[in-house]
C-alpha cells in the first residue's frame, strides 16, 4: 500500500507538519516578545528554518532515501544506530504526545468543554492509527485536499475581516531590539525545525534527492501562512490585546462576518483546523512508527502502532496534565530538545557521510 | 459453526455501538437553552447585579418584527435579574429561577450601569474574553441609572430588543456619526492601548415609566422609548465623565470616525449665527500628525470633507461661486468649533479618548518610550496643543439652484 510520495505532495506534507500547532501556539508567544514586530520575528525564524531545511535536505541526500537509522548503522556501527534510534524514538513519542495534548487542549478550551480528555485522546488516536495504517501516500493525498481548502478559507478570512483591519496597528515597526526579536524567533524556529521529519519520510519519497527543495517550499508556505494569520490578527486586535489572547488567530475568526447574515464563523475555522491537525498528528505518529521500525529492525510495524499509540495517550494524559507546564516547555524547553534532534542529528549525519567518503577516498589512494 | 473472522469482529463490535447511545458530553438541546439577546450589569451592595434578556420562543417574535405562530400576548422576551459576588455566580443563579440554561452566543448588546462603570469594568471584559460562549462582538452601552431597566423596555418596530438596539447603534454610526458603536473587543483594545481610555455610548429611557407590557406597545406614541444619548468616557477601567452629543461629534471628527453626517450651519454668518442650512457630509477624512515643539506636543489635525447641501433658509444664488465659498467657510468654522469644544472637555476629563498616545508612539517612539518610562503621559496629555485645519467642500447643491426664500425677495 505504501506507494511513493511526489515532491509537491511532500512539500504540502511539510506545511501541515508544522502549521496546525504553530498557528495555535506561536502567535501568543511571538507577540508577547515582539508585539507589532512579530512579522519580523517570523521572517527571522523562517531564515533559520531554511538553514535547517538545507541541513536536513543534505542529510536525506546522503542517505539517498534509505531508512535513516539503517544508514547510520551501516556508516558507523549498529550499536550507535540503536542508541540513536532509542533517543529519537523517545523524542518522536514526546513530540507526538505534545501534539495530541495541544489538540485536546484546544478542543477542550473551545468546543468540547465537558467531554473527558481521555475519551478525546482515545478517539483521536483511533482515527490517526487508521490513517497511519493506510500509509504515507494516503495521508499525503488527504493532506493535499486539506491544503486545497485554503482556497476557500483564506479569502473568507480576509474578506470577512476587511472592515475590522487597521494597517496602522502594525506601527511603529522596528520598535524592538534585535535581542527581543531573536528571543521571539526562537520558539517559531523550533517549529520550523520539524522539517527534520523528512529523515523518516525519505524512504517513501519519489525523489529523495529533492529533499532540500521539499523542505524549502514547505517552509516558505508555512512562513507565508503564519505571517498572514499573525498580521491579520495584529491588524484586527492590535499588539496589546493580542498578547492576552490564548488563540489570537481563532479569536479573529470569531469576528469574521459577511454583512449581517454570515457571522460567528469560528466553528467553521476550528473544523478546518481539526482536519489539518489530524494530518499533522498522523505524520508524527507515522515518523514515530518508522523510527521504532528502524531501531528494532522489525519487518512490519502494524502490530506495534497500537502499542505506541497507547504510550502516547498515557504520556498525554499523565505527563502533560498541566497547561502551564506545556506552555513553559513550548516557550523554553522545546528549543534545546528540537535543536538536538532536528539540527544536530542531521548535521551529524552529513558529517558522518563526509567522514566516511573521505576515509574511502584515502583508502582508495592508499591502495 | 463456521463464522468468518470478519463477522466475528463485527459481532464483538456491536455492543460497543451502545456506548454511542449515551450521547455526547457536550450536547445541548435547543428546547433547554435560554438564548440571551442582551445582558446588563450593575454594581449594588458590593455585588454584581446581572440582568439577562432571554428570547421567549412561545411569543412568536421574529428578529425584525412580524408575528409567527406563537402567542402574541406573551412578551417577546423575559428578563432575569440575579446577584452574585462574581459575574459567573450571578449567571449560575439564573438556573435557580429559570427552566432554561443561559446561552450567550447570540447576545447582541451589553449595558453597563453607571454604578458598575464607576467601580471598574476589567472583570467584565475578562469574562467576555475568557468564556467560551460569550461573544466579544456584542455592542456595549452605558446607562445613567439602572442598566437592568433598559432591558425591560419593549420596542415597537422590532420584537428582539437586543437586535433592535444593535440596529440603532449601527444606523447611528453610519448615518449620524455622533459616535461609533463600540463592541466588547474594541473596548478591550482601547483600554489596553497606549491611551488607556475608551468611550461608550449612553442608552437611556426617554420617559420615567418602563414599557414592559405587550399591550403597551399597541400605542402609536410610546410614553417611553429607548434612545441613544451622550458618550461615556472611561479612563483605566472607570467612568470618568461624559461628553455631550455635540462634543462626541467633535471627537468623531478628531478620530476619523465620521461615515455620513449632517452639519447644520448659518449660511450667512455675517447676518447672524442662527443655523439655517444643512449639509450632508458624505466623505470625511482626518489625518493626525503629532510633533514635538519646544516642551510640548502639537497635534496637527487635518479634516477634509465633502458632501451635498440639503437645506437652505436664506436668500442665495447657488450658481455663484462666492455663495458656495461663503457657506464652505461657515461649515469649516462650524467643524472647528465642534473640535475645539470637544477637545476642551476631553482635556478636562484627562482621558486620552482621542488616541493621541497611539499616534505619538507610532511617530515618535523614542520620546514616547521615555514618557511611558517616566509615567507622565497624563501631564504630557494636558500640555498638548491641537491645531485643527478644516477643509469642507460643497460638491453638489441638490435639485434647486436658488433658495425658495428668494421667491419672496422679488
Amino acid at each position: 500500500m505504501n506507494r511513493k510520495v511526489g515532491t509537491t505532495q511532500a512539500a504540502m506534507l511539510i506545511v501541515n507538519t508544522i502549521l496546525p500547532t504553530a498557528t495555535v501556539v506561536l502567535p501568543a508567544i511571538i507577540s508577547n516578545y515582539a508585539e507589532q514586530d512579530a512579522p519580523l520575528a517570523i521572517l527571522l525564524s523562517a531564515f533559520f528554518g531554511l538553514l535547517i531545511a538545507y541541513i536536513v535536505g543534505s542529510a536525506v541526500r546522503c542517505t539517498n532515501g534509505a531508512p535513516f537509522l539503517t544508514w547510520v548503522g551501516e556508516k558507523s556501527s549498529p550499536a550507535i544506530a540503536a542508541v540513536l534510534g532509542l533517543f529519537m524514538l523517545q523524542f518522536y513519542l514526546d513530540t507526538s504526545t505534545t501534539i495530541l495534548r495541544e489538540f485536546v487542549n484546544f478542543l477542550k478550551d473551545n468546543v468540547l468543554i465537558n467531554t473527558p480528555i481521555s475519551i478525546l485522546c482515545v478517539l483521536i488516536l483511533l482515527i490517526t492509527i487508521y490513517m497511519v495504517r493506510q500509509g504515507l501516500e494516503a495521508i499525503a493525498r488527504v493532506n493535499s485536499l486539506v491544503i486545497l481548502l485554503y482556497l476557500l478559507f483564506v479569502p473568507l478570512y480576509i474578506f470577512g475581516l476587511t472592515d475590522e483591519m487597521n494597517v496602522h496597528q502594525l506601527l511603529p515597526m522596528f520598535d524592538h531590539s534585535l535581542a527581543e526579536l531573536t528571543l521571539a524567533s526562537i520558539t517559531p524556529t523550533t517549529w520550523m525545525s520539524e522539517v527534520a521529519v523528512l529523515l523518516f519520510l525519505a524512504p517513501y519519497l519519489q525523489s529523495p534527492q529533492k529533499a532540500r527543495i521539499i523542505g524549502w517550499t514547505g517552509l516558505i508556505f508555512v512562513a507565508m501562512l503564519m505571517m498572514f494569520s499573525l498580521i491579520i490578527a495584529l491588524m484586527v486586535f492590535g499588539p496589546d490585546l493580542i498578547r492576552l489572547s490564548a488563540y489570537p488567530g481563532f479569536s479573529a475568526a470569531s469576528i469574521v462576518h459577511l454583512g449581517r447574515f454570515i457571522e460567528k464563523l469560528d466553528i467553521l475555522f476550528i473544523s478546518y483546523w481539526v482536519l489539518s491537525i489530524y494530518v499533522k498528528f498522523s505524520i508524527f505518529l507515522f515518523a514515530t512508527v518508522e523510527c521504532f521500525k528502524q531501531t528494532f529492525r522489525v519487518g512490519s510495524s502494524r502490530p506495534f502502532i497500537g502499542t505506541l499509540g497507547l504510550l502516547i495517550v498515557l504520556e498525554c494524559l499523565y505527563t502533560w496534565q498541566s497547561t502551564e507546564k506545556l506552555n513553559l516547555y513550548n516557550k523554553e524547553g522545546r528549543f534545546l530538545v528540537f535543536f538536538l534532534f532536528n539540527v544536530l542529528v542531521p548535521l551529524g549525519a552529513v558529517g558522518l557521510d563526509r567522514f566516511t567518503k573521505a576515509k574511502t577516498k584515502r583508502k582508495g589512494w592508499g591502495a | 459453526m463456521n463464522i468468518s473472522k470478519k463477522n466475528l469482529i463485527c459481532l464483538l463490535c456491536l455492543p460497543l455501538l451502545s456506548t454511542l447511545l449515551s450521547g455526547c458530553w457536550d450536547d445541548r438541546e435547543l428546547s433547554e437553552l435560554g438564548i440571551t439577546s442582551g445582558s446588563a450589569y450593575d454594581w449594588e451592595d458590593n455585588q454584581w447585579k446581572a440582568t439577562y434578556q432571554v428570547i421567549n420562543p412561545s411569543s412568536g417574535a421574529s428578529s425584525t418584527g412580524g408575528t409567527g405562530g406563537g402567542s402574541t400576548s406573551s412578551p417577546p422576551f423575559v428578563t432575569f435579574t440575579v446577584k452574585g459576588k462574581t459575574i459567573m455566580e450571578a449567571v449560575e443563579k439564573t438556573n435557580l429561577t429559570s427552566t432554561r440554561q443561559m446561552f450567550f452566543s447570540h447576545s447582541r448588546i451589553t449595558v453597563l450601569g453607571e454604578s458598575l462603570a464607576r467601580q471598574g469594568v476589567n472583570q467584565l471584559i475578562d469574562m467576555f474574553l475568557r468564556k467560551q460562549d460569550a461573544r466579544e462582538t456584542v455592542y456595549v452601552f452605558i446607562a445613567k441609572g439602572e442598566a437592568g431597566d433598559i432591558l425591560d423596555q419593549l420596542m415597537q418596530l422590532t420584537k428582539n430588543q437586543g437586535a433592535g438596539i444593535q440596529l440603532m447603534i449601527e444606523q447611528e454610526s453610519r448615518l449620524v456619526s455622533y459616535y461609533p458603536g463600540i463592541r466588547m473587543f474594541e473596548l478591550a483594545m482601547a483600554l489596553s492601548s497606549e491611551s488607556g481610555s475608551a468611550i461608550l455610548p449612553e442608552i437611556l429611557l426617554t420617559g420615567r415609566e418602563v414599557m414592559d407590557e405587550t399591550q403597551e406597545t399597541g400605542r402609536t406614541d410610546l410614553k417611553t422609548r429607548l434612545a441613544l444619548g451622550r458618550l461615556g468616557v472611561l479612563k483605566g477601567e472607570k467612568l470618568v465623565g461624559w461628553l455631550s452629543q455635540k462634543q462626541a461629534f467633535g471627537l468623531s471628527f478628531m478620530t476619523d470616525k465620521i461615515k455620513t453626517a449632517t452639519i447644520v450651519f448659518p449660511s450667512k454668518p455675517e447676518s447672524g449665527d442662527k443655523p439655517d442650512a444643512s449639509f450632508v457630509l458624505q466623505k470625511s477624512r482626518t489625518t493626525v500628525h503629532p510633533k514635538w515643539e519646544n516642551d510640548h506636543y502639537v497635534i496637527d489635525i487635518h479634516i477634509k470633507g465633502s458632501g451635498v447641501l440639503s437645506e437652505l433658509g436664506s436668500v442665495m444664488d447657488l450658481n455663484e461661486r462666492a455663495s458656495i465659498t461663503e457657506m464652505e467657510q461657515a461649515l469649516e468654522q462650524q467643524v472647528l468649533e465642534l473640535v475645539d469644544n470637544s477637545w476642551k472637555e476631553v482635556r478636562k476629563l484627562g482621558a486620552d479618548v482621542t488616541g493621541f498616545a497611539i499616534k505619538i508612539h507610532r511617530s515618535d517612539r523614542k520620546r514616547f518610550k521615555q514618557i511611558r518610562k517616566d509615567k507622565n503621559w497624563d501631564r504630557v496629555f494636558q500640555e498638548i496643543e491641537i491645531r485643527p485645519h478644516v477643509s469642507m467642500k460643497i460638491e453638489r447643491t441638490g435639485l434647486s439652484n436658488k433658495s425658495f426664500k428668494s421667491v419672496h425677495e422679488k
